[in-house]
Formats: structure tokens, C-alpha cells, sequence
């Protein structure tokens, strides 16, 4: 199956023609791919792919060279980072990005304090905003961190670090969650973990899931893409996906290239 | 958890007690000196105080701190040539040219990073440095002399280093107060953030850069009111306020003092000037002495004597309840 | 105002430029490979400027004072990295910039405890004294076509060290992955330590070059270094090809600024104005080109790391 822009109604992120050079390397080539409403969409490829480098320019770290990425029916390609999280665009990091100095309690209600009214306020304590806090305990909770929740971040373990960047993701009360290898450096049991809670999210937020663990893309994608040398080789459902023979050739064939 | 909260506050109580003390004891001993010298070490403990707001919590590397305390200074200076004597007017005015400065600099400076932030901070606050050299109308390298301390009013006079040394003293008090909250209302919780990881902080959805340029503008305008203070203090500006040696001393004493700890200026401060003082009059080399120490404190106790302080008490914390749980 | 006048300012600019590419070199290659800010290197230089002209008083040889300078300064340079600046590599920016801080102080009294306040006289070899000419109706020092020389070679020898030898590539290595370069048998540490006595000998170098010409003194080490941050900036941090061209840029837009901007002046000014504003704009010049630079390329202007 080729590539082809899907010109869905209820598409809550697209991106048109997608392109990305560094210094001569193309790490994204002509991507143009659909996240539809409600769905978990998982984007799966070989290492080098460039499917970082894909989810930096989607939350607007990094600038596309060329192409549109359309989000909640507007043109987000100029927005800052900041401004798309405003819109309703979350990410986690694959290389865990948190407050290490800050407890998990302090790391999410930070995320919170970002949508609920201004911070530049100067006088009133911040520690004393139960409202932000009860928030913070609730998604703390939901990510399965209750117990920790006064421990400082940086002496979590890896696999409560990465459920606390899932955490800081979903604070933001995101449309659209990009999930950036959530798994990563967890063991089995961990994993076993954040899958339901991934299952649960679908609900509420749409997911643009990347991940290398075909286990658990299989169990949750509704859709997924496949992203070689930075072009979109595939896209459709799970079958779809398992039945085809270039995407068959491409993973094989890579996995075996150094 | 009240009895702890008053167990911290009985350091700095006492302190603020001893401070109030001081001239009532010194003076009657002829030790009309020190008073003087405590003064100019407050001064010296708003300007650092300052800087760790945008350095010690907020991790901006500015090397062009001096910039503000001279801009203060000046505004202070050239205000009694054109008959603004009152402190009221002049230096609420100091802190706002400082805050004015502090934004044109920052506004450009924070577009940057790392070592590229450090060399443009320092790159404006030399440019004023030089821009003032040639103000000859001003006193150019000679500086300018004022002919007398700013008005207050209200039957004090300034005159007096008494009295002086009690203004002094409360600006620093309503200062380290001010930050305290400051650090610990949003805005302060978000600086924070930024330090620690700021990237994240722009896809948890703040716009970093509004933040560190207020940031950097409160702690222009509150050193600007220590460069006026200083004015005040020595009644003469010159343009070596601006040099980048004075930046680097009120670096040297957030870091000694303690980066991100809310006494971290004022200790710093207290520290270096007594350690000058108490030199000076055995050595015409107190520098070396001080720079070993810096260099001491760096490599081997960045946290500065707060950080010193506050790990003796977790290592007594800790030992406490060893002994606790070793009851047989 | 003549072309020839025109010409010889630009030697001059030149010939400063050459001299900061000496520190900034160094400066560069100790900030591009092991992500160092070091404020100690102006010290160096002012080492280097004191040495040389103890020997040279001592021995009566320049030459002879100037390779002995080059050796202490580059003793004193590594046993300095070995002993304090090797804990900072790991340190962040802010830790390195006052570490180096402590250390200008404290060699400033060092250097004045050792040699006295007043300033030091070292006087240029007498053979190159006086003036030689270039081509009819041009003469110019001797001794600034020596410096000019010196710097040139210098340049020309650093682009092969670094670019062509095995030394220059086992550099390179270390610098871009430290743990598979010392893995393949580098020794990094000692390399570091080597390339920073490098570094200390072509401070020591441009120090006692430039002696008779500025003023041997305490404290001379600071105003230079600034401009040879100023030139690793401007020039892209990690580039000696940066380096290069900053500080060429860098040493004809200061010199020709001081000496054409207070004459410009006084064409459409008074010249009290003049003589008050000429000096001090010339001195911010570099800086507003530093900024400028910046605005146009936020990483200078040939980005070496990466």
C-alpha cells in the first residue's frame, strides 16, 4: 500500500508534505500522515527512521523545512512549542525530560499551573494553591504514582520516570498526546503497566504513539504508520500493516544494516 | 511542624536583632567605622541578592550585573547635578532606568544561550562602561562627586551614617522578604523550572522567554536601587562601577554565599567584605587570598556556606535519627 | 589622508590580529574540545609577556627569551590544567567561569607579589629596531613585520597539526566521543593536558611578541581576553578557521576604529565632541560588531561544534 495523505474529516492532526534536512541527511521526506480523533495511531519504524525528529517538528521544537502540519482544523506549522501545548498538543520524551530537583507532586502541578490562569503572579504562595495540587495528586494517581508523589524526581526509578513524563503530558489536558517511546528502558512488568493506562487514555486525548515494542503496538494501535529513512512507507490498520510485504522487506532488510 | 518553622526563624531573627544592635554598640566604643562598613556590605548584599535571583534560581550566567549597580549609581549622581535631591524621586527613578536598561540588554541577551549569553552580557555592560568613560560632562574616568546624601525628610537625615545604616538595613530586609515571596509564588516556581529543564517548561506550555526577561528586569531594577544606595554611601560615582570586575565580585559572592539559598547574597557578601577587610591591613595581596578561597568553595563546596549549612543539618538530622532507631 | 596611511593601519590591524588569534587558538580549542569556558587564559599571556622580559633581561638574547618563556608558561599551564582545571570539564559553564575567575586573581597578586607593581620593560631584538621598506614611499617596523610573520607561520602550522596529523585526528576523536576515543587506546587525559600546554605556549607566545609594543603590567591579561572571547564568539566556538577570521576582523576593526573614528568625527563635529565621543565609541565598536555578528548568526560565523 503507498503512502497517501488521508483527507479525513475528523483528522485531528495532519501533516502535508513533511520535510526535513540536516546539512545534506534528509530525516524527513514528503511525510504526510493523519491522526484521526479518538484513535491511537502508532508510528513504528527502524532505528534512525527519524520518527524523534518527526515528533520534535509536530510539537514545534524543531522547524520544518517545508510542508503543513494541521492541527484541530488550524495551521500550526509557524507556532512555538509553547503555543501548540496551548492548542492542545502534548508530548513525552523518549530520553526522559522531568524536574529532576522537584517532587512528582511539584512536577505535575507545574504542568498545571501552565493552563490554569497566569504565572506572573509575584505575592501569593504557590505551594498553597490546593486546587492545583489536588489536580496534580488526581494525575499522579492516574499514572499510577500515588504512593510517590512527595519523592523528588530524580530518585524515582526509570520506569516511575517514565510514567511520570506520561504524567506531565496529560496535565496539560492535551486534544492530541504524542507518546515518544513511553516504554523505553522499561522491563516487561513495567511495561505491563503502561499499557492499559495508554488503553485508558484513548478516551479522552487522541494518541500519535511511537514505539519499537511490536507487542504492545499491536495490542493498542488502531492505526499505525511505518517510517523508514524518514519516509512514510505504509499506513493502515494493524492487518493491513502485518500483511505487507514492503514493510516486511523494509524492517527485515533494516534490521539486518548496521 | 510550627516549632520547626520557629527553629529556622531564630537564625535570621537574631541576626536582624544583631544587625539593629550594632550602631547602638559600636558607636559609644568609637567603632564608628564598622558602622560604615556594615553599610556598604548591605549594599553590596541587595546587589548580589539580585543577581541570585537571575542567577542562583533562574541559572542565567550574567556576567553584565555591574550595568544595573552603575546605572543606579549614575541616575543618583546626575540627578543632584540637575537639583534631584530627594530620595523619593530619585532613587524610585534609579530603579526604574536600571529596569529600563535591564530590559534594552535582556530583550537582545536572552535570545541567546549558554556561553554566548555570558559573553553578550558582559559585551553591553562594557559597552556602558566605555559610553560613560566618555561622558566627560559627567565626570567621565574621574567620576563625579555628590555634594550631599539624598533628601528623605521626615526629620532624618541621611548625613548621619546612623541613620543611613537603618535605611539601609530596611530596604535589605523588605528585599530579602520580597524574594522570598517571589520565589515562592508562580512566577518563582516557574523560574525555578526554567533552570532545571527549560525546554520542558516550553512544551508544558510557558513562554520561557517573557518569563526570564521579567525575571531579568526585577533583578536590574533592585540592583539599581543598591547602585543608588552605594551612591549614597561613598557621595561619588565612577565609572569603574560598571567594570566587569564587578560583576565578577557579586558572582563571586552568590557563589560563596550560596546559589538559590535566599540568604546566598547576603552571606556571600558578609563573607567577602569581612574577608577583604580583615585582610587587607596584613597584605596588599588580599585578592589571592580571596580568589584561593573561591577557588576552594568551587571545587569543593559549590553550594556555597548555605549549602555548607544546610548539609550539616540533614548530616545531624541523619545522625539524630540513627541514634533514634539504635535503642535496643 | 593617504592610501599608504590606510595600508599601514591595516598592517597594524593585521599584525594585532594575529596576535589575538594566539590566545583565541588556544581559547577555542580548549572550549571546542573539552567544552571549557577558561577565563585563566589572559594570565597566561601575561605570564608569558613577564617571563619574556625577565629572560631577555637576564640572558640579553630575545630569542633566547622567548623560547624560555614558552617553555615556563606551558610548565605552568599544564601543571595549572593537572591540578584545577581538570575537575572543571565536568563542572557546567557557570562553575568553570569562576574557578578561572579565582585564578586571575589570584595570579594578578601572584605576578605583583613576584615581580612588584610597576610595569616591566622589554624592548624589541635591535636588529629588527628600526624600519623596513616594503615597496617605494612604504616603510614599516621591522619588528610588526616579524610579529606578522610569526602569526602567519603559526596559523599555517596549527591548519596541519590539527587538520592533517595523527595528533591533530586523535584530538579531534576525543574531543567528538571521549569514552570510544579512550576505549581505542587514546590517552585522553594526557592529550588534554598536552593540548593545553599548547594552548599556554601560543599565549606565552603573543604575550611576549606583543611586550614591547603594550605594556608589560598586571592585569594586562584581562583587556585581551575579552577580545579573544569576543573573537571565539564572533568566529564560531571550536573553529580555528573561526578564530582566524574573527580575530584578523576583530584586530583591523579595533585598531582602524581607534585611529578612524575620532578623525571622522571631527569632520562633521566639534572637536570637543570628538575627542570625548571618538575614544569611547571606538571601544564599544567591537562589541556592537559581536552583537551584530550574533543577530546574523546566532552560532558565529563558522560553527565548529556540533
Amino acid at each position: 500500500m503507498l503512502a497517501k495523505s488521508v483527507l479525513d474529516g475528523d483528522a485531528v492532526l495532519r501533516t502535508e508534505r513533511l520535510c526535513k534536512n540536516f546539512g545534506g541527511v534528509v530525516a524527513t521526506d514528503n511525510v504526510s500522515l493523519s491522526v484521526r480523533s479518538g484513535e491511537i495511531h502508532c508510528l513504528i519504524g527502524p532505528n534512525g527512521a527519524g520518527k524523534t525528529t518527526l515528533v520534535h517538528q509536530l510539537s514545534g521544537t524543531v522547524r520544518a523545512d517545508s510542508g503543513s502540519i494541521t492541527f484541530d482544523g488550524r495551521d500550526v506549522t509557524r507556532l512555538s512549542a509553547h503555543e501548540r501545548v496551548l492548542r492542545g498538543l502534548a508530548r513525552s520524551y523518549q530520553i526522559t525530560s522531568i524536574f529532576r530537583d522537584f517532587s512528582v507532586l511539584e512536577n505535575i502541578a507545574l504542568a498545571v499551573q501552565a493552563r490554569t490562569g497566569s504565572s506572573f503572579r509575584f505575592w501569593q504562595p504557590q505551594a498553597a494553591e490546593t486546587g492545583l495540587f489536588d489536580e496534580a495528586r488526581r494525575i499522579a494517581a492516574r499514572v499510577g504514582l500515588r504512593e510517590r508523589e512527595a519523592v523528588r524526581a530524580a530518585s524515582l526509578s526509570h520506569g516511575e520516570q517514565r510514567q511520570l513524563e506520561v504524567g506531565l503530558a496529560i496535565a496539560t489536558q492535551p486534544l492530541l498526546l504524542l507518546l515518544d517511546e513511553p516504554m523505553a528502558g522499561m522491563g516487561p512488568e513495567e511495561s505491563d503497566r503502561l499499557i492499559p493506562l495508554i488503553h485508558e487514555l484513548k478516551g479522552e486525548h487522541s494518541i500519535l504513539l511511537i514505539e519499537h515494542d511490536m507487542d504492545a503496538v499491536f495490542r493498542l494501535a488502531d492505526r499505525i504508520s511505518v517510517l523508514v529513512s524518514g519516509r512514510l512507507i505504509a499506513s493502515g490498520t494493524p492487518e493491513q500493516i502485518r500483511a505487507n510485504d514492503e514493510v516486511r522487506r523494509a524492517y527485515l532488510g533494516d534490521e539486518a544494516a548496521p | 511542624m510550627k516549632t520547626s518553622a520557629i527553629r529556622r526563624a531564630i537564625l535570621p531573627a537574631a541576626a536582624l536583632a544583631a544587625a539593629v544592635a550594632l550602631p547602638l554598640v559600636a558607636v559609644p566604643l568609637g567603632l564608628d567605622y564598622y558602622v560604615g562598613f556594615a553599610s556598604r556590605v548591605m549594599i553590596y548584599a541587595i546587589a548580589a541578592t539580585s543577581l541570585n535571583l537571575i542567577l542562583g534560581y533562574g541559572g542565567m550566567v550574567s556576567f553584565g550585573h555591574a550595568a544595573f549597580f552603575g546605572t543606579g549609581a549614575y541616575v543618583v549622581g546626575i540627578g543632584m547635578l540637575y537639583g534631584l535631591h530627594s530620595a523619593w524621586l530619585a532613587w524610585p527613578l534609579a530603579m526604574a532606568v536600571s529596569a529600563l536598561v535591564a530590559l534594552g540588554i535582556g530583550a537582545v541577551s536572552l535570545r541567546t544561550r549558554g556561553v554566548y549569553f555570558i559573553m553578550i552580557t558582559l559585551a553591553f555592560a562594557q559597552m556602558m562602561f566605555y559610553v560613560i568613560v566618555g561622558l566627560k560632562a559627567y565626570g567621565g574616568e574621574e567620576g563625579l562627586n555628590l555634594p550631599h546624601r539624598s533628601v528623605i525628610g521626615l526629620g532624618v537625615n541621611l548625613k548621619s551614617d546612623e541613620a543611613f545604616y537603618y535605611v539601609v538595613l530596611a530596604l535589605l530586609a523588605l528585599t530579602l522578604f520580597l524574594l522570598r515571596r517571589l520565589i515562592d509564588a508562580r512566577f518563582g516556581q516557574v523560574i525555578r523550572g526554567i533552570k532545571e529543564n527549560e525546554t520542558r517548561m516550553e512544551t508544558i506550555g510557558f513562554a520561557t522567554y517573557r518569563y526570564k526577561l521579567a525575571c531579568f528586569v526585577i533583578a536590574g531594577a533592585v540592583c539599581g536601587l543598591a547602585g543608588a544606595l552605594m551612591a549614597n554611601q561613598t557621595q561619588y560615582v565612577n565609572p569603574n562601577l560598571l567594570h566587569w570586575v564587578v560583576s565578577g565580585d557579586l558572582m563571586i559572592m552568590v557563589i560563596l554565599g550560596g546559589l538559590a539559598h535566599r540568604y546566598g547574597g547576603l552571606l556571600g557578601a558578609i563573607v567577602m567584605l569581612s574577608m577583604d577587610e580583615a585582610i587587607s591591613p596584613y597584605t596588599s595581596y588580599s585578592k589571592l587570598y580571596i580568589g584561593a578561597v573561591l577557588l576552594a568553595v568551587v571545587l569543593f563546596a559549590p553550594g556555597g556556606i548555605a549549602g555548607w549549612f544546610a548539609g550539616a543539618r540533614a548530616r545531624t538530622r541523619a545522625a539524630a535519627a540513627k541514634t533514634a532507631t539504635d535503642i535496643p | 589622508m593617504s592610501g599608504l596611511f590606510l595600508f599601514e593601519q591595516g598592517l597594524n590591524g593585521l599584525q594585532f590580529g594575529l596576535m589575538l588569534f594566539l590566545l583565541a587558538a588556544g581559547l577555542t580549542l580548549v572550549f571546542g574540545i573539552m567544552d571549557m569556558i577558561n577565563l585563566a587564559h589572559g594570565s597566561l599571556y601575561m605570564l608569558g609577556a613577564y617571563l619574556a622580559a625577565t629572560f631577555a633581561q637576564t640572558t640579553g638574547s630575545f630569542l633566547a627569551a622567548i623560547l624560555l618563556a614558552l617553555a615556563g608558561t606551558a610548565l605552568v599551564g599544564m601543571a595549572l590544567e593537572v591540578a584545577v582545571l581538570r575537575r572543571l570539564y565536568r563542572r557546567d559553564h557557570m562553575a568553570q567561569v569562576l574557578a578561572t575567575f579565582a585564578v586571575i586573581l589570584i595570579a594578578n597578586d601572584a605576578v605583583r607579589m613576584l615581580w612588584g607593581p610597576q610595569p616591566l620593560a622589554l624592548n624589541p631584538p635591535p636588529a629588527l629596531a628600526g624600519p623596513v621598506v616594503l615597496f617605494p614611499g612604504m616603510t614599516y617596523s621591522a619588528y610588526r613585520l616579524l610579529i606578522i610573520a610569526v602569526g602567519v607561520a603559526v596559523a599555517a602550522l596549527l591548519y596541519v597539526l590539527v587538520a592533517r596529523t595523527r595528533v591533530g585526528m586523535r584530538v579531534r576523536a576525543g574531543a567528538s566521543n571521549r569514552e570510544m576515543a579512550t576505549a581505542m587506546g587514546v590517552d585522553i587525559r594526557t592529550l588534554f593536558t598536552c593540548v593545553f600546554g599548547f594552548g599556554a605556549a601560543l599565549c606565552a607566545l603573543a604575550g611576549a611578541l606583543l611586550g614591547p609594543l603594550l605594556a608589560v603590567q598586571v592585569g594586562m591579561g584581562e583587556d585581551i581576553l575579552i577580545l579573544a572571547f569576543v573573537v571565539i564568539v564572533i568566529g564560531g566556538i571550536g573553529s580555528i578557521r573561526g578564530a582566524l577570521v574573527g580575530s584578523i576582523l576583530v584586530g583591523v576593526v579595533d585598531t582602524c576604529g581607534r585611529t578612524f573614528l575620532p578623525m571622522a568625527l571631527r569632520e562633521g563635529f566639534s572637536p570637543q565632541v570628538a575627542s570625548n565621543a571618538g575614544p569611547a565609541l571606538a571601544s564599544i565598536l567591537i562589541y556592537v560588531l559581536m552583537v551584530a555578528v550574533l543577530f546574523w548568526r546566532p552560532q558565529g560565523l563558522f560553527p565548529g561544534r556540533g
